[in-house]
């Protein structure tokens, strides 16, 4: 195994999990957010070496992955109100009604979600997700003591959008 | 100067501090914070926020699936061995048939010379045996050309179907490849001939930042000149593809 290659694992056993969460809470399709992060790791392997900022990188062709999807389809309308069931949640549910409650939960955070600007979201997921202000900075395009000023106006216009729409949360 | 006399940090750097992301004078600024009853009271505020938001940002969380690097590339590391023996293969090829057009004593470079002059041939001279070689053309699944500033493509046959897909690409070198079908490439400076015998389903073109000038052709119909076209066709990003129909006429070369 060459040195590409070893440092290829590297970043997939450190990093698939965060790309996935960022790209599961961007679209609520499990399934499909755990193939887009794949795509961008073998997107990543086909270039034959690293780019110079590598986690950046993999979070430009995820985001820009995601919004192929979006374009192509409007998958992501129907994912919006309705999480797949077939798929295993984080806690499973211990009954029909909590699955219900659950499913409805899942529902108010991406309807407040889809209130914010898409850099603002993208800001909040990623950061939300794991990744650092310098990480953020570089697949956003902004700088690194700009991403502080997005995430607090993010956070406080999420916060206020679910307010708006479901009251406090629990 | 006491803690307390510091001037009191802005929310962002609060923030940051919270996130344990890297702030100038971190350990004076977290002193600050324990002195002052004003900035403890926002940084209490900022971490209820905070909270707030990654708990309902939880609620839309799935486990992620347990995927290794080896089981999602495993085919992929197979076919990066078959495409570079693949690359060499047709370097090879094409090597060994630029030297015999080069070399003066080949007949391939005897045969060209006299098609060039148009020597005529003694009537009583010997026949050859059997016809001259065809014009070099390297069969591949895909090769890879150094860039040069413009780049000249031509699929020698008109297909009924398949595509274009053309990438920007970060390499130094101008890649082709195809899927499926029969595909010959001759290379001659920034000319480029596909030799497209049976028909592939794709093709795909790497573009490097070097090439600023494309023109791709199938025959003589022109299929894209670039950037005059960008308006319709615009050479997209690494990640994407730009796609163009290779059946559908646009336009003709007076």
């Amino acid at each position: 195994m060459d040195q590409f290659d070893a440092e290829f694992d590297r970043l997939f056993e450190q990093h698939f999990a965060r790309l996935f969460r960022y790209l599961d809470r961007s679209l609520g399709d499990a399934q499909l957010a755990a193939d887009l992060a794949q795509e961008a790791f073998v997107r990543l392997f086909d270039r034959g070496e690293m780019p110079d900022e590598p986690i950046a990188w993999l979070i430009t062709v995820a985001a820009n992955l995601l919004r192929d999807d979006k374009r192509r389809t409007t998958r992501r309308l129907r994912l919006l109100a309705r999480a797949p069931d077939d798929v295993p949640h984080a806690t499973a549910p211990p009954d029909p009604a909590a699955a219900i409650d659950q499913a409805e939960r899942r529902d108010q955070v991406r309807a407040a979600l889809a209130r914010l600007a898409p850099r603002d979201r993208d800001a909040l997921l990623l950061r939300h997700s794991g990744y650092s202000y310098r990480e953020i900075a570089l697949a956003l395009g902004i700088t690194e003591t700009g991403v502080g000023t997005v995430l607090l106006r993010a956070g406080a216009s999420f916060r206020k959008a679910y307010q708006e729409l479901h009251g406090d949360p629990d | 100067m006491t803690q307390t006399d510091m001037i009191h940090p802005a929310d962002e750097t609060l923030l940051a501090l919270l996130h344990e992301q890297p702030v100038e004078n971190a350990t004076a600024t977290r002193s600050h914070v324990t002195a002052c009853d004003d900035c403890a009271s926002r940084w209490r505020q900022l971490s209820a926020d905070n909270d707030a938001v990654a708990g309902l940002l939880g609620v839309l969380d799935h486990p992620a699936p347990a995927v290794r690097a080896g089981s999602t590339l495993s085919f992929r590391r197979r076919h990066r061995l078959r495409r570079a023996l693949l690359i060499a293969g047709s370097a090879a090829t094409l090597a060994v048939a630029a030297a015999a057009t080069v070399a003066p004593v080949s007949p391939l470079h005897q045969w060209i010379h006299d098609a060039v002059t148009g020597r005529v041939v003694p009537s009583d001279a010997p026949r050859p045996l059997s016809p001259p070689p065809a014009a070099p053309a390297a069969l591949a699944s895909g090769i890879a050309i150094p860039a040069t500033r413009r780049l000249v493509v031509v699929f020698r046959r008109e297909p009924t179907s398949g595509v274009v897909e053309i990438a920007r690409s970060d390499t130094g070198d101008v890649t082709f490849r195809s899927r499926g079908g029969t595909t010959a490439y001759a290379v001659a400076s920034n000319h480029v001939s596909i030799d497209n015998q049976a028909p592939a389903v794709a093709y795909f073109i790497g573009i490097p930042p070097a090439v600023q000038q494309v023109r791709i052709l199938v025959g003589s119909r022109v299929l894209l000149r670039w950037p005059e076209d960008s308006a319709r066709v615009a050479l997209p990003e690494p990640s994407v593809r730009a796609r163009i129909v290779l059946a559908a006429p646009r336009e003709n070369v007076p």
